[in-house]
């Protein structure tokens, strides 16, 4: 069979299949391929982040050694400034004296003749008392009635030149051994042939029980002497003869002290100290502060009770006083310890703007403040039956506690600073034609800030700008009527990056940051209230305009 | 007349169009072999027919929907991704197909009952893509057409199965000389089954803070290849065909059809074929992602780090290091996999399915138009088109086909020729002869050879049968 005989018939068509065969069905490939480039643009989010205003402040604290910022009751954030008094201790202010005490019994001729004509195996017994005052110097004049040694030494020496027997006794009834007893001590002739006797007592746990029978006399400790002399009829007594009895408590250190310690001024501070809202780097005008408060608490570890009457501050620029906080609080009575050190009264002072000059003292931007402040202990006496006491271990001290509460007006605050900057090291990514920034701040707070930022090359001439004009970075939002934001205000900016204006950035060696801030109405005085939950939300996105190339 | 006829196939030939033609030669008419299976009341010309295995309606099917060469490449070789992109569809497929037949026979007596018996084995893939997946890739999240558009990547999705389809199909003459009946059976017995049953995935870009919102699910079902050994990057555990592979699904489908003459010259057709499915009970396994959000908001830098963080570059870039491995674990944890292995995964797929109705017009013994409508489900999607067909037959022994598919907004053109001599019958055909001639225009190409032995037509020869005789071999066309 002829396969082809059926064409003849339909030449034309298979004509024409040939001919597209032949005209387009060679159709290939190329050899080689080349890709376009790609230019994909990648958006991607970068930071989405949510401050509050805690937040905020305690990271201007950390970058502008401005006041740290602590949530009060009720949310309402303030400043606050702390700082312990440095305080008295009371082995500082009590400052126990030695007793060195001397006395000589010396023979006149009356008492040899009497000692010679006595009969042999006959004593003679001559008596003297031995007072010493132990006169506190610190505090001045205080009447003590009773020490608790912590440690301490009494030393008693006994030297005799007399030829006759001569026999003693010491007896000191304010000297009492722990377990009650007065210290004495007794001594026979022989004990002194070889010399001096010499007597000493380890002070620890004893007490000492002073006497004041009046006014002249004040802390009296007595000691009383017995001589019992027996005539040696080998010896004939002779005036000038004598016995010495010495005896010294040094190295005294009290457990405890009782007694009236009159009205000594106790020290907590004197010293200065540095309090700024804003530093050197703000340009401020037209700040007011609402409120303020000023705590000290005054923690007394003595038994005394004392009056705190002279607290002082003065803010001094240059050595010059320009500004004192003035008070009409009145001065506040410290409650003395309760029994014990380990028991101290806690009383707390206050000064506000209700009793003192407090927001004006604030709101001049108070730099460096000197601080002064002292009790004054028994303002009105020691009360019968009530002794004044301290301990070893009690002290006086104080805590200053300066809180600012964040309702303030501000008309114009300025921020300018110069940072350091270097671009250079920024490794150029080829595959990055140029992206875009995207800011997205959305403001809760009741304040407003704009920003500009210029880039500085080496000669301090300008390179670029953040942009043109200051960003209204902060917009103000809508307050209410209490001066808090209704909602936040959105900013939103797009800053363009291409490589052309990275690589002149790379000459930049400064970037002068200026901000500018004011608080809403401030013009008029409207305050407005910070609060904890006032917040700010930062928002970062980036467009990449990426090339991918073959 | 013939001119005209050739001037037609011309053009039909050089006018290109890529899609995926659904009904071919092979399809509509039994010269061709196929048309019995996909309309049982078609009968086969011959009164018995045995189809030789491997070879005989061997079908090769590679489908793309995506731009052609020409579209976004140039004659110098210069790729134009724009180019690329402006040319798809929202949603594209890629596709194999192929019918690998293993023994087919059948036998009619004369032009009332036909009895068919088949055996093949059926591979056959496809993959959806999304444009938005090739937009995203080109032009990135942030262009203008798509920030702030959620960007969907749901017309993604991965199906493939194998499975040998063992047939039965009978078509009898219904009303004498009027109505033709037919209907089939299909035993499958899969081999192995890979499902998308669930793939949903947006991507929105904020247009004002650029933040990424991701949503999405997805499940996944093989039978076959453990998908969980697949995830954590081992082996699939394909089967092989060393030797006869395990039956890990099995099911039943069913073939309708019916032929009614509506006069001398004009027959009405329509069928369906290949509804039904198989189950897949054996060495199936499941991945499944439910339904979860992830939302990409940048560094929370205060409640990352607080005050600690420091601003040195090299903490900063440890600091963004451990946040990306950080977001990385999110990201995870949100679209966290589940596996599943056994029966509880357990799932059904479908096998392609056709519907069909249309006429044919036979104005002379020597020609034949059918004018055609169908609807075809694959893997989950329907397709619907036109057709128009023509098969002239030559001579006795010799016929070609040519046909216009409207697809998809457009024409797809295809031929087929067949050849007898004697009991042996070869035939071709191309579901889409411009894409052979211009295959860098074309995205699709579909080509199926056979080869029979037709038995029963000498002795049918000499009968004397009346003119017009549907289905009867030599009296009818040859």
């Amino acid at each position: 069979m002829n396969l082809l005989s059926p064409f003849k018939g339909f030449r034309s068509f298979w004509g024409c299949v040939v001919v597209l065969l032949l005209s387009t069905g060679c159709q290939r490939p190329a050899e080689e391929f080349e890709v376009q480039d790609i230019t994909p643009i990648v958006a991607v989010p970068l930071v989405d982040t949510y401050f509050d205003l805690e937040d905020v402040l305690e990271a201007l604290t950390d970058s502008t050694d401005t006041l740290p910022v602590v949530a009060l009751e009720g949310g309402q954030l303030a400043f606050l400034h702390t700082e312990s008094f440095s305080g008295t201790l009371a082995e500082e202010w009590l400052l126990l004296p030695d007793v060195v005490e001397v006395e000589e019994l010396v023979l006149d001729e009356n008492l040899a003749a009497a000692i010679n004509f006595t009969d042999p195996g006959t004593v003679l017994t001559l008596s003297d008392t031995i007072v010493s005052e132990m006169r506190v110097d610190n505090p001045e004049g205080a009447l003590i009635d009773l020490i608790e040694l912590q440690e301490g030494q009494l030393e008693l020496v006994i030297s005799s030149t007399m030829g006759d027997e001569v026999d003693g006794q010491l007896y000191i009834p304010n000297l009492l051994d722990p377990m009650g007893m007065p210290w004495s001590v007794a001594w026979t002739d022989a004990m002194l042939a070889s010399g001096p006797l010499v007597v000493t007592e380890d002070l620890t746990g004893w007490r000492i029980l002073p006497e004041n029978p009046n006014v002249q006399d004040t802390n009296l400790v007595r000691a009383f002497l017995d001589v019992f002399v027996g005539n040696d009829p080998g010896h004939t007594a002779e005036a000038g003869e004598m016995l010495a009895a010495s005896f010294v408590m040094d190295g005294l250190v009290f457990d405890r002290v009782e007694g009236d310690f009159g009205n000594d001024e106790i020290y907590l501070e004197q010293g200065t100290t540095t309090i700024a809202l804003f530093d050197e780097r703000f340009t401020v005008s037209g700040v007011a502060i609402e409120q303020a408060l000023i705590t000290v608490e005054v923690t007394n570890g003595f038994g005394v009770e004392a009056v705190l009457d002279s607290v002082t501050l003065r803010a001094v620029e240059d050595g010059v006083v320009t500004n004192e906080l003035i008070t009409t609080s009145p001065p506040l009575m410290v409650p003395p310890a309760n029994g014990s050190f380990s028991d101290p009264s806690f009383s707390e002072w206050f000064m506000d703007e209700t009793n003192s000059n407090i927001t004006s003292f604030f709101s001049v931007e108070p730099g460096e403040l000197e601080v002064s402040a002292w009790v004054t202990a028994s303002p009105n006496g020691a009360e019968p039956g009530a002794p004044n006491f301290v301990e070893a271990e009690g002290y006086v001290a104080a805590d200053l506690r300066v809180e600012v509460p964040l309702a303030l007006t501000v008309a114009q605050l300025d921020f300018v600073d110069t940072l350091d900057v270097d671009l250079d090291s920024l490794e150029e990514e080829a595959m990055l034609d140029s992206a875009l920034l995207r800011i997205i701040l959305h403001n809760g707070f009741p304040f407003g800030v704009d920003l500009s930022v210029v880039f500085l090359d080496e000669n301090g001439d300008a390179l670029d700008s953040l942009s043109l004009a200051p960003l209204p970075l902060f917009t103000m939002p809508v307050l209410n009527g209490e001066g808090v934001p209704l909602e936040p205000a959105i900013f939103v900016h797009d800053i363009p990056f291409d490589w052309e204006r990275a690589e002149a950035l790379r000459a930049a060696r400064k970037a002068v940051v200026q901000v500018w801030t004011s608080t809403a109405e401030a013009t008029s005085g409207a305050f407005v209230y910070l609060k904890e939950d006032q917040g700010l939300q930062l928002e970062l996105g980036a467009k990449l305009y990426t090339r991918i190339s073959e | 007349m013939k001119g005209m006829r050739a001037t037609l196939l011309a053009v039909a030939c050089v006018c290109w169009l890529h899609g995926t033609a659904q009904l071919g030669p092979v399809e509509l008419h039994p010269e061709w072999g196929q048309a019995g299976w996909s309309n049982p009341a078609l009968l086969h010309p011959s009164g018995a027919h045995v189809l030789i295995g491997g070879l005989a309606g061997g079908h090769v099917e590679l489908s793309h929907t995506g731009p052609t060469y020409n579209d976004f490449i140039s004659g110098e070789g210069l790729v134009d991704p724009v180019a690329f992109l402006e040319s798809m569809d929202p949603t594209e497929s890629i596709g194999t197909r192929s019918e690998v037949p293993l023994i087919s026979f059948g036998f009619r007596d004369e032009q009332r009952f036909e009895f068919r018996l088949r055996s093949r084995f059926v591979a056959e893939q496809q993959f959806d893509y999304d444009r938005d997946l090739f937009d995203l890739a080109l032009r990135g999240n942030g262009h203008p057409d798509n920030i702030g558009r959620p960007v969907s990547l749901g017309g993604m999705a991965m199906n493939a199965q194998g499975y040998f389809d063992h047939g039965l199909s009978v078509g009898a003459m219904a009303k004498e000389d009027k109505l033709w009946l037919g209907w089939g059976i299909h035993i499958l017995n899969g081999v192995a089954a890979f499902q998308t049953d669930v793939f949903d995935a947006t991507w929105t870009t904020d247009t004002l803070d650029y933040s990424w919102d991701l949503t999405g699910e997805a499940a996944f079902y093989a039978a076959g290849a453990d998908l969980d050994s697949l995830i954590s990057g081992g082996d699939a555990g394909l089967p092989t065909f060393d030797s006869l592979p395990n039956t890990l699904g099995s099911g039943v489908a069913f073939d309708f059809g019916f032929l009614w003459r509506l006069s001398e010259k004009v027959s009405l057709e329509g069928a369906v074929e290949g509804r039904g499915g198989m189950r897949w009970l054996e060495s199936v396994s499941s991945v499944k992602v439910d339904p979860s959000e992830f939302v990409l908001e940048g560094i929370d830098v205060v409640g990352e780090w607080g005050a600690s963080v420091s601003l040195s570059p090299d903490s900063i870039s440890e600091d963004v290091d451990a946040w990306i491995e950080g977001i990385t674990d999110s990201l995870e944890a949100a679209f966290s996999t589940d596996a599943m292995q056994g029966l509880p995964a357990a799932f059904d797929s479908r096998v392609r399915e056709t519907w069909r109705v249309g006429l044919h017009i036979q104005p002379s013994e020597a020609l034949d138009v059918q004018l055609m409508a169908y609807r075809q489900f694959r893997f989950g999607q329907s397709r619907d088109g036109a057709l128009l067909g023509v098969t002239y037959r030559v001579r006795k022994n010799i016929a070609v086909h040519g046909q216009g598919q409207y697809f998809n907004g457009g024409w797809i053109w295809g031929a087929g020729l067949s050849l007898r001599g004697g009991p042996l019958r070869i035939s071709a055909s191309a579901g889409n002869v411009p894409g052979v001639f211009y295959p860098l225009d074309s995205g699709y190409w579909q080509g199926q050879a056979g080869i029979s032995f037709d038995m029963g037509y000498a002795k049918q020869k000499k009968k004397k049968r009346r003119k017009g005789d549907l289905g009867t071999g030599a009296g009818m066309w040859h």
